[in-house]
């Protein structure tokens, strides 16, 4: 591809112009020279499989290779297996599973406690609670209910436990492990965290 | 506070794992003895109670109760979530002709004294 000040030029192989363009301020016209002995599609094996891909309504390429055994009037030799389609990424994506072994346990009691607030149950309880939550501890898997009206007790309860368990076992606890939910997340319980040290 | 991605339950594994435990053995219980939906948040504790002392993948061969505490569990005192218990009625708070007990229904573990009838 050449360019200059009028335009640009693009050589086949042998040199020959092959598409020319003529420059009007920024904005490149295109001249296409059609030659016969030019060919007009590019028809690689690859993008044979992907036009076989598309045109199969986005077949899975394993389907694909074994088709070409089964039907007649498609010609393909070789099929990648692994070639990324943008429309079946959009439309087929899925969540990839988490590696087993990035998994960390704890080596004693209060390490990591693990915490989750259920969906709120419809029925609410004799003392009006609406959920419950719980606190897990990662090493002994020791498990401790709240219950509550509304979600925003969390942080009351939290403290509750807090201190409840750690009178109980003698040391503090070290990571606090959560979903993330709206009821974890907020300043008070940042800070409150900080403070203590926890994770 | 390490948190999970949001919408990404499965990073809190062990924490939603437990909850569906949770709420399967409340539900069982509630709907074995027939009663009244409102007792869930009852059966809630009695399930982590009995979860507490039952036999875990994650901290062999110990229940985490034990694991806990360093004691072994204690469960004889163990009765049917919802079933018909009696309860002693005590002199102070009787005549002489009254009945000496009175039927109740069990709901709660913690609560109960070890000496249910």
């Amino acid at each position: 591809m050449e360019f200059d000040k009028d335009g640009y030029k693009v050589n086949n192989a042998r040199k020959v112009v092959v598409v020319e363009a003529r420059r009007d301020k920024n904005l490149y016209l295109l001249n296409v020279k059609v030659r016969k002995d030019t060919p007009h599609i590019v028809n690689s094996l690859e993008e044979s499989a992907m036009l076989w891909h598309e045109r199969l309504g986005h077949l899975n390429m394993a389907s694909l290779k074994e088709l070409d055994a089964m039907v007649d009037g498609v010609n393909l030799k070789e099929v990648s297996l692994h070639r990324i389609c943008e429309g079946c990424i959009k439309s087929k994506h899925e969540i990839t599973s988490l590696p087993k072994d990035e998994i960390t346990r704890a080596s004693q009691l209060l390490e990591i406690i693990h915490t989750n607030v259920c969906e709120p149950m419809r029925t609410t309880s004799h003392g009006r609670a609406q959920y419950f939550f719980t606190f897990i501890d990662d090493f002994s898997r020791k498990t401790h209910v709240y219950l509550l009206k509304a979600k925003g007790k969390v942080f009351e309860k939290f403290k509750q436990y807090k201190a409840l368990v750690e009178n109980k076992i003698g040391h503090k606890i070290k990571v606090l492990r959560s979903n993330n939910g709206g009821e974890f997340v907020s300043k008070k319980f940042d800070t409150f965290l900080a403070k203590c040290g926890i994770q | 506070m390490t948190n999970t991605c949001t919408l990404f339950q499965q990073q809190n594994g062990v924490a939603k794992c437990a909850n569906r435990t949770i709420m399967e053995f409340t539900r069982n219980m509630i709907l074995a003895q027939g009663l009244e939906l409102e007792f869930w948040g009852e059966a809630a504790n009695t399930a982590v109670y009995i979860k507490n002392r039952c036999p875990t993948k994650s901290f062999d061969p110990k229940t985490p109760q034990e694991a806990w505490s360093g004691r072994k569990p204690y469960v004889s005192h163990l009765r049917i979530f919802g079933c018909k218990v009696f309860a002693h009625v005590p002199d102070e708070k009787r005549t002489k002709l009254e009945s000496k007990s009175m039927s109740c229904v069990f709901l709660d573990i913690m609560k109960a004294p070890k000496h249910i009838a």
